[in-house]
């Protein structure tokens, strides 16, 4: 999108941040997934956000998943719980993921903003000399 | 989708010809982003792409002749979700942005070129 | 159309133009007339037509670019666009005028 490049940069943008929010959201509905002891628990997925390798925008580096250590919860009662009665659930914290939620959700929009008054310049610029 | 001009002597010159058929690619685009967006959630349904601007772009620089340009429907073979479907919301939106302009962009040229006999005429 | 020529040439002062060629920079103009004022309007006159000439063929080139969406910036094309039509319009003023004055000259004649 050379010709109109603010527009292909900005989409860029909202690539990155579309995935981001859809890496919290799945954090987010994992983050009660109950795991026996000798498994590993969910792993929580990180978006590496970079600069493009051709210099217009950002792009997605990579998902890197984080630890699947876990933590260990008491719960004698549960069907997967072991023989001391533990249970591995993630240790994802809803509050960060929150706020990544929030600040995913801001860039969507910045982006989006930006295409906007983009497509007003370049509609004034297209409408430049007209009145004759 | 020919060019129905084959008699028009003022118009039948490289960028006339160039606009016409960017004009017929940009108006396919939009029927096609628009076609994708409806179909956002249907199983199986991969998105529809329509090229013609390196092909055009081809045919002018190395001196054939742009008429012979006709703008191609193919199916993107970008990875697909879980129900089979390709369609990315994000990048038709801004597709769609990106199309309108350049129909914008390429209406006032066609509408320039007239201007310009026109000016003439007028006197 | 020899006689009005001549006629031209002899007011000498006034740069003799023909109406009808008037859109094609001949050099023969200067030639023509042979008054010394008449040949530099000529001069600037052709000038102004090759460059306007010029600008058309920018413009088609430019409107290519922007067709095939290799264009580097939209206002690229829209001021060139603008700059093209004007200069038309002066060229076309120009031509008027000048063949405003041929007439004027025409009827003195009679």
């Amino acid at each position: 999108m050379s010709l109109f490049n603010a527009i292909g940069i900005a989409g860029t943008g909202v690539t990155v941040y579309r995935k981001w929010l859809d890496a919290v959201s799945d954090n987010l509905s994992n983050i009660n997934d109950a795991a026996p002891t000798s498994g590993e628990a969910f792993k929580a997925k990180y978006v590496i956000a970079q600069e493009a390798s051709d210099g217009n925008g950002a792009q997605v580096g990579g998902i890197v998943e984080g630890s699947g250590q876990g933590r260990l919860v008491y719960e004698p009662t549960h069907p997967l719980a072991d023989a001391d009665g533990y249970v591995r659930y993630p240790d994802i914290d809803m509050g960060s993921q929150m706020g990544q939620l929030i600040m995913a959700q801001r860039g969507y929009q910045a982006n989006l903003s930006v295409v906007d008054r983009a497509k007003d310049s370049y509609q004034a610029a297209i409408q430049l000399g007209r009145n004759s | 989708m020919r060019n129905s001009l084959k008699g028009a002597v003022v118009f039948d010159d490289v960028s006339s010809v160039t606009l016409r058929t960017a004009l017929d690619g940009l108006a396919l685009r939009q029927r096609v982003i628009a076609d994708n967006i409806s179909n956002i959630e249907t199983p199986g349904y991969l998105a529809k792409k329509v090229k013609f601007e390196e092909a055009l772009g081809a045919a002018v620089s190395a001196g054939g002749s742009p008429a012979d340009v006709t703008p191609t429907v193919a199916r993107s073979l970008e990875p697909t979700r879980l129900n089979g479907n390709n369609v990315n919301l994000d990048e038709e939106t801004l597709s769609n942005v990106d199309t309108g302009l350049r129909y914008q962009l390429a209406l006032r040229a066609m509408d320039d070129k007239f201007g310009l006999v026109r000016d003439v005429i007028k006197g | 159309m020899t006689a009005p020529i001549g006629a031209i040439g002899a007011v000498g002062s006034i740069g003799g133009i023909l109406p009808t060629g008037a859109l094609q920079a001949t050099p023969s103009i200067s030639e023509i007339n042979g008054g010394g004022g008449g040949a530099d309007f000529a001069a600037k006159l052709a000038d102004g037509l090759q460059s306007l000439s010029d600008m058309q063929a920018k413009v088609d080139d430019l409107s290519v670019k922007a067709a095939t969406g290799s264009l580097k910036d939209v206002h690229d094309y829209t001021i060139a666009a603008t700059e093209a039509s004007l200069a038309t319009q002066l060229t076309v003023a120009v031509r008027n005028k000048a063949v405003e004055a041929f007439n004027e000259i025409m009827r003195m004649q009679a």
